[in-house]
């Protein structure tokens, strides 16, 4: 479960990455099919690669974290990424709709260059690649830090630990 | 860095990277929000392409 996390995480930070390359291309090529042709390719680009990567980064972290000691409210640094990812995942969703708004002006033979350009998808994907980096940043380091949650759940579990020696103990005793 | 210590379980409050981490996500969230509102941010949300295609499409063939 832990590759298929890091496999998704990792893909869907490329695939943003593609995405950044694809609005710079828009933004700035002198070839007018170049610059229709992104705009036209993000949209089916979005459903085939970006969402599912970003759906399935999600769920993998969550059976991840949620099967494994880490938890899921436990460490600072796995509910930062969790915040992260269902943000980006929400925004994602919301955006789908602007893809095809855009994919509709592009493909449209009336519309003059200067009204197929837009700097939308430069500014999301690189504030996109920026939030995924900062994932994967703490995904590799684990910085140190227990929620309030997680702490009061180890010290129950600690001390249940401990009943259950002390129990063990008074029996060998008899 | 991934072991849970007793200094972990002892300590209280919130971790310095984590205010920090906070904090710069709050200007980044509050330099999006001041360039959304005030039009800086190129005009380039969901309505401008929404917009755009219907004028496009009003518009006749000539």
């Amino acid at each position: 479960m832990l590759t298929a996390h890091v496999a998704c995480s990792v893909g869907w930070l490329g695939a943003v990455a593609a995405f950044l390359a694809l609005g710079v291309v828009g933004l700035s090529s002198d070839d007018a099919e170049a610059v229709r042709g992104a705009y036209l390719v993000m949209e089916p680009a979005a459903w085939a690669v970006l969402l599912p990567l970003a759906v399935a980064s999600l769920l993998t972290g969550l059976i991840q974290s949620l099967g494994t000691s880490w938890g899921l409210f436990r460490h600072y640094w796995v509910l930062i990424k969790l915040l992260i990812n269902v943000v980006s995942t929400v925004v994602l969703l919301m955006y789908m709709q602007t893809f095809r708004d855009m994919a509709d002006v592009a493909g449209n033979p009336r519309a003059d260059l200067d009204s197929v350009r837009t700097a939308s998808p430069v500014v999301h994907a690189a504030l996109a690649l920026l939030l995924l980096l900062v994932a994967t940043f703490l995904a590799v380091f684990k910085p140190r830090g227990m929620t309030a949650y997680g702490r009061r759940k180890l010290r129950e579990q600690r001390a249940a630990l401990e009943a259950k020696r002390d129990e063990q103990g008074t029996a060998l005793v008899r | 860095m991934t072991g849970v210590s007793d200094r972990d379980v002892d300590a209280t409050g919130t971790p310095r990277w984590v205010k920090v981490l906070a904090i710069i996500a709050l200007v980044v969230l509050a330099l999006v929000v001041v360039l959304l509102v005030t039009g800086h941010g190129g005009g380039h949300g969901p309505g401008r392409h929404t917009m755009a295609a219907e004028t496009l499409l009003a518009t006749p063939l000539s």
